[in-house]
């Protein structure tokens, strides 16, 4: 409990950390207000993900968590903080499993600020345009038990994302490789995938990335069109933040610092 | 060429085509040969994090006051930094893109695709201008780490200012149709309109979207938005740099 009040405290008095998780938030439903204001839904019709239209600041969002959950880490490393660190907490594991406490339970509030905010303005804007129960569309809202899902499985996907951060964070330790390789593997396999035109390729890479499979949860139309249902989605990234925590435990409790 | 048979003679040294229909070389609309590059993406991550770290590593280790101290006009040494690193990446982007388009439509071929045939000004459009575009974009990571001093933050300000926009422009139903163009029309994403090879025919009606390959902007007008936008990145770097106490 000490080695998490410890964490608390370096991530409460770091400068940065307030304004990132701001700005997580306030960019996270200024997209989501952007993306649901461009939609047009006209008489005949229109195909689109209601929850998924107003969640789509989430893409934007999970970079700044990144930067976060990164910072913890590599911050750390570049001021020589991380020696005085361990040597406070001699139990290395105990030192990333309290970062990853902190890190999550910070990423779980600002994500469920910013989703719900989302959600109410991509309700309301959604509505003036045009998807509305005359087109075969409930008006958005948490009382949905799909949305309600794409809701929360949404912040649960932020809060994965910070601990995957953390784990490439802590194997990698400078902060710019890092956050490379955290939003390279994000962003790339949905972008790789594109340009795939091979089905089975194509189907096996969505399954595959953190990003595209995590954001699985956010579907609540055609769901019988996605490869995996929506929390084996959530699932895959769990898989990916898991394989990056482990990675970075072995990698930090066997090196020197 | 649709409806081939019908309507088609040949007399002397004349062909005459009559009838209704498009007349366009066949494609199956996707640009193979961008395809190939679709690995740009991931040199573009690297150089773009090299770029950052430039710059951010003098602030972390104290060198900066050392760099500034032996050449005390700060503009000269971000202006030196941008040469050298726009050089370096400039090279290495046209040897990868030389080696990786004439392989990839090599197997391309072997595999029994279809490559539409492009002129040697396209070839050097596509590999030069993804030469470029990399180069461009590792400057703007050095002007963004000017900015912010902060590796972490100015490598995702950069990643998500280029890759994002482009990822929500070509994974389909995110958005809607206009908002993708828009989004590869202004944001620095534009800049990969320099990797298009295939062209509109305004007889063809088909699905001219950036999923498809196909860009609002013209190539290299796309890639002048990315410039425009390290520019002004650059300018504002230089001018902070100069007000600024190391």
């Amino acid at each position: 409990m000490t080695a998490v009040h410890a964490e608390w405290t370096k991530l409460r008095t770091l400068p940065g950390t307030g304004w990132l998780l701001l700005a997580a938030a306030a960019l996270t439903a200024a997209v989501g207000v952007i993306a649901a204001n461009s939609v047009s839904c006209p008489a005949g019709g229109c195909q689109l993900d209601p929850a998924k239209v107003s969640l789509t600041g989430i893409d934007l969002g999970q970079a700044i968590v990144a930067i976060v959950a990164v910072t913890v880490i590599s911050g750390e490393y570049s001021t020589g903080m991380m020696r005085l660190t361990l040597a406070a907490t001699p139990r290395r594991w105990l030192v990333l499993a309290a970062k990853a406490a902190v890190v999550s339970a910070a990423t779980l509030v600002t994500g469920a600020v910013a989703v719900l905010a989302s959600v109410q303005a991509g309700g309301l804007l959604l509505a003036r345009h045009g998807v509305t129960a005359a087109h075969g569309y409930q008006v958005l809202s948490l009382g949905q038990g799909p949305v309600l899902r794409a809701a929360a499985g949404s912040v649960l996907y932020l809060a994965l994302i910070a601990l995957f951060s953390l784990g490439v964070a802590a194997a990698v330790r400078d902060s710019a490789v890092a956050i490379g390789v955290v939003l390279a593997l994000l962003y790339l396999f949905p972008i790789i995938s594109s340009a795939v035109s091979s089905p089975s390729w194509h189907r096996h890479l969505e399954q595959l990335s953190p990003m595209t499979a995590g954001l699985y949860i956010q579907a609540t139309t055609n769901l019988r069109s996605l490869p995996l249902t929506p929390w084996q989605g959530l699932g895959v990234l769990a898989a990916w933040a898991a394989g990056a925590m482990l990675a970075g435990a072995l990698l930090l409790r066997f090196r020197d610092a | 060429m649709d409806q081939l048979a019908q309507g088609y003679r040949q007399a002397g040294g004349t062909f005459t085509v009559s009838g209704s229909g498009d007349i366009a070389p066949a494609t199956d609309n996707t640009d193979s040969v961008k395809q190939t590059l679709a690995g740009t993406f991931a040199g573009l991550i690297a150089v773009v994090v090299i770029g950052v770290m430039f710059i951010t590593v003098e602030y972390r280790r104290g060198m900066i006051r050392t760099t500034l101290a032996a050449s005390p006009r700060r503009g000269r040494v971000l202006a030196a930094k941008a040469v050298v690193l726009a050089a370096v990446t400039f090279v290495t982007g046209l040897v990868a893109a030389a080696v990786t388009v004439p392989l990839g439509e090599r197997l391309l071929h072997e595999n029994g695709n279809p490559i539409p045939p492009i002129s040697a000004l396209t070839w050097l459009q596509v590999v030069a201008g993804t030469a470029a575009l990399l180069a461009v974009a590792a400057v703007l990571g050095l002007a963004v780490g000017t900015l912010l001093r902060r590796s972490a933050g100015a490598v995702a300000a950069v990643i998500v200012g280029i890759v994002l926009p482009y990822l929500l422009a070509v994974v389909p139903g995110v958005l809607p149709a206009s908002a993708e163009l828009w989004l590869v029309r202004v944001t620095p994403a534009a800049g990969f309109a320099v990797q298009q090879t295939i062209q509109q025919y305004p007889q063809v009606t088909a699905d001219y979207t950036p999923r498809n390959g196909f860009f609002p902007l013209a190539p290299w007008a796309g890639f002048a938005v990315l410039c425009a936008w390290t520019a002004l990145a650059l300018a504002l770097a230089v001018f902070v740099l100069r007000r600024r106490d190391v």
